[in-house]
């Protein structure tokens, strides 16, 4: 579970990779969903909130939470859980949204997605060099939006593309 | 002679008319045809209008000949406006 | 306080001397407004440096060429070889003769921002046509392009009205949300804040109002013009084709106008080329030998259809499965219905896509066709508004809320159940203007477990969209107000059965209910999804 103050610590963490984007780095945002550890790179992350109320969209997958009112913006919320087919877990105020810009296929353009997950934990400075393939997990399972897998302090962590993850053909 | 391509863009305005300038430089010395593509202008200024007159200008001395087909209609609109587009060759659009 | 004395002073001083004008100076103000036409010979020569320090004689003569006919040309005395020329130097002076009613005042005005830049001169002129220059094409506003700039007019770049045009977004939205402070309230102990809001409502509708007309232009601008040039297209090919329009007032953003002109010319053209038939073909088949071309236009909120049918031969759907599997596009295998498959033309590989879904798609919109064989085609084009707000009232259906275009909405009631028709087992009908209209549950439609149990005390909306009514049940009316159009399609696929969410008063979004698509959801029954019970809850 994250805290508030814990939430604010990453904010300002962001602040600083941001302010850092000019060299190019490797750094990675880790969250986890259950025992699962998963990195994004942290130029997508626009900001991470804690929980709020979205309104629901009729006739769309489990995993689309629904409609998010960000500062006037309106944005989707996807739950990444239900997403991966994991069990559903509550919604309450530690839950963590991480809002992302997602770009489109020709990188032309950029919409903003909010993506449920358990906890965040520190961004992580990833040498892309020690990130090893991903295993072929066979025809049921699509992961064409797993870059690969690298190991931090011991732990395996898949690292996502969320350009693909949250393509609109995929969220279809 | 051959025929040389210039893709201007959506816009030629003074900012970026220097450039243009030069490139026309080199053409002009080569005595080319021209085919101009400015169907995509969006925003073209008296400074570029007039750099190209004067090119259009240069150019017949030499016997070239300047295309202007499908010229946006901004583009041809703003030249008829500065009285440059018959003097330029450039065909009346619809 | 001397101070303000002092200054009041002044002003009063200076108004004194405003009120005495010598008297042939009143008289010289009177000659300056002409009443009959008047043709002006203005010399602008201006200074070298004139276009660094950022003026524009496009501009100049643009806002000349709205005070009446104007004929321009050019002395390039000054203008070096192109080898020698400094691009960014103004080297050319201009001819202008300008005719109308049109006073000197209203030139020199237009000249005013470069005064200090340049030589002026205006003179009326002494012979009635001064043809004797090498002069340039009228550059009167006559083409079809904007005919409504007859009237005195500036030119405003369209970012500077899209800017305007968000910050009324904003004001909506900030109106929006003190009215809805404003209700809980009692209107008696602040009526001075109630009706404040009331006139900011007002104001907001005005200023939007103007916005779309500073915008906009009605497609007539286009729809006058294409039948000329389906004619003379008809004529090349001998087809014999009666274009009609309908929806002309219609208004489009200038931009979207320009986008859309070339995409329907080549939409036209390849109807005339593919659609419609010759006039012994179509006689053969027992058509009159005259094919009937008809375009269409309408708003259906936040987006703008246009409607282009024909009554030709059809498109040829089994050339187009055809060549769809050839291009791989399809599996031969795969089962498609014949409106699939005609819209497989906008795929790419097929000219249509080129031509008309690829320019759309870039703009915003999209296209649909729906076909007949021997009998004619419909091209649906939809395509976004830039100003995106409407008038709407909210419902509310089981626990959720949502947006209903005004425009749409007919009437509404509550429902009397003993008026209730079934029809075999599945539809439900009731009975409205002497006709009967489906009843639309939308808390089933919509998958929501219902909060009110039976149909005593629910209400009925009426509405109708494209000639077809039907009443959507729902569990109350709350307020009607303007509220601001987000686009759902740029985030994810388009979602069935609405056409956008908005922000509502208390900060929550609301989901905007398109009639035309829960028509289509209606007809098409989905695979019900159980109901997800804690979704939305906060904690």
């Amino acid at each position: 579970m994250t805290s508030s103050t814990e939430l604010q610590y990453l904010d300002s963490l962001l602040e600083e990779e941001h302010t850092n984007a000019d060299q190019v780095t490797q750094h990675y945002l880790t969250f986890s969903l259950g025992e699962e550890h998963y990195g994004i790179e942290i130029q997508c992350v626009q900001e991470i909130r804690s929980w709020e109320s979205v309104t629901l969209i009729p006739n769309t997958p489990d995993y689309i939470c629904g409609l998010l009112n960000l500062r006037s913006a309106i944005i989707p919320v996807v739950d990444l859980r239900l997403r991966f087919e994991m069990a559903k877990k509550d919604y309450n105020p530690t839950t963590v949204v991480i809002i992302l810009k997602v770009n489109n296929e020709q990188r032309s353009t950029q919409r903003t997605v909010g993506l449920v997950v358990d906890a965040v934990s520190d961004a992580d400075n990833i040498n892309l060099g020690e990130m090893k393939p991903s295993p072929d997990f066979g025809e049921h399972v699509d992961t064409t939006y797993i870059r690969g897998l690298v190991s931090i302090s011991g732990q395996m962590v898949m690292i996502l593309d969320v350009d693909i993850l949250l393509s609109v053909e995929a969220l279809a | 002679m051959a025929v040389e391509v210039i893709e201007c863009g959506d816009a030629l305005e003074v900012a970026n008319v220097n450039a243009l300038h030069s490139q026309l430089l080199t053409v002009l010395s080569e005595q080319k045809h021209v085919a101009f593509n400015c169907s995509q202008i969006e925003r073209v200024d008296t400074a570029a209008l007039q750099m190209l007159y004067a090119f259009s200008k240069a150019s017949s001395d030499y016997g070239c000949v300047i295309n202007w087909d499908e010229a946006s209609d901004v583009f041809i609109h703003n030249a008829r406006l500065l009285g440059l587009a018959s003097a330029m060759g450039m065909q009346a659009s619809t | 306080m001397t101070d303000n004395e002092t200054n009041q002073e002044i002003e009063a001083s200076d108004i004194a001397t405003k009120q005495t004008l010598p008297e042939n100076q009143a008289e010289a103000i009177e000659q300056d407004d002409p009443a009959e036409t008047v043709v002006w010979d203005i010399i602008f020569s201006p200074s070298s440096e004139l276009l660094q320090l950022g003026s524009e004689p496009v501009q100049l003569f643009q806002a000349l060429s709205t005070l009446g006919e104007l004929k321009v040309s050019i002395d390039d005395a000054k203008l070096p070889a192109f080898s020698e020329l400094d691009p960014t130097a103004c080297y050319l002076s201009w001819h202008l003769t300008l005719s109308g009613e049109i006073s000197e005042q209203q030139i020199k005005a237009v000249f005013e921002p470069v005064e200090a830049q340049c030589e002026l001169s205006v003179e009326r002129s002494i012979s009635a046509s001064s043809d004797e220059h090498d002069t340039d094409a009228k550059v009167n506003q006559e083409s079809s392009q904007s005919p409504i700039m007859k009237a005195p007019s500036i030119a405003v770049e369209m970012d500077k009205v899209q800017a305007l045009a968000n910050l009324v977004g904003e004001l909506v939205l900030t109106q929006s949300m003190l009215s809805h402070l404003s209700e809980q309230v009692p209107p008696t102990l602040l009526p001075k804040l109630t009706e404040g809001i009331a006139q900011l409502d007002r104001h907001a509708r005005d200023m939007q109002k103007v916005i779309i007309q500073m915008s906009t232009l009605p497609i007539s601008t286009i729809f006058d013009v294409l039948p000329k040039y389906v004619q003379d297209l008809s004529q090349a090919s001998g087809k014999k084709v009666n274009v009609t329009t309908s929806g002309e007032q219609t208004e489009l953003d200038k931009i979207v106008l320009e986008g859309i002109r070339n995409i329907l010319e080549n939409l036209v053209q390849s109807v005339l080329e593919y659609g419609l038939e010759s006039p012994e073909q179509r006689q053969q088949v027992g058509k009159s030998e005259t094919g009937t071309l008809h375009l269409n236009a309408d708003h259906q909120a936040g987006h703008i259809i246009i409607e282009v049918s024909d009554d030709g031969a059809g498109l040829d759907t089994p050339n187009i499965l055809q060549k769809a599997i050839e291009k791989g596009l399809v599996s031969a295998t795969e089962k498609l219905s014949p409106h699939d498959i005609q819209n497989l033309i906008f795929e790419p590989g097929f000219s249509a896509a080129d031509k008309v879904s690829d320019p759309l798609n870039k703009m915003g919109g999209s296209v649909e066709v729906a076909s007949i064989a021997g009998r004619g085609t419909m091209f649906t084009l939809r395509l976004p508004l830039m100003m995106r707000i409407i008038d709407a009232q909210t419902i509310k259906v089981a626990d959720q809320y949502y947006v209903l275009p005004l425009t749409a909405i007919i009437d509404s009631f509550e429902i009397d159940t003993k008026d209730i028709k079934p029809v075999s087992g599945k539809a439900e009908l009731y009975p409205f203007r002497g006709d009967y209209i489906p009843i639309l549950r939308l808390d089933k439609l919509f998958n929501l477990s219902p909060t009110m149990t039976g149909l005593e005390q629910r209400l009925l909306v009426v509405v109708a969209v494209q000639g077809q009514k039907a009443g959507l049940l729902v569990d109350d009316l709350m307020s009607q107000q303007q509220v601001v159009i987000n686009s759902l399609e740029t985030d994810y696929q388009k979602v069935l059965g609405f056409s956008g969410a908005t922000i509502m008063g208390n900060g929550t979004v609301a989901l905007i209910l398109d009639i035309v698509g829960l028509m289509t959801l209606y007809k098409t029954p989905n695979p019900l999804k159980p109901y997800k019970s804690d979704r939305g809850s906060a904690g």
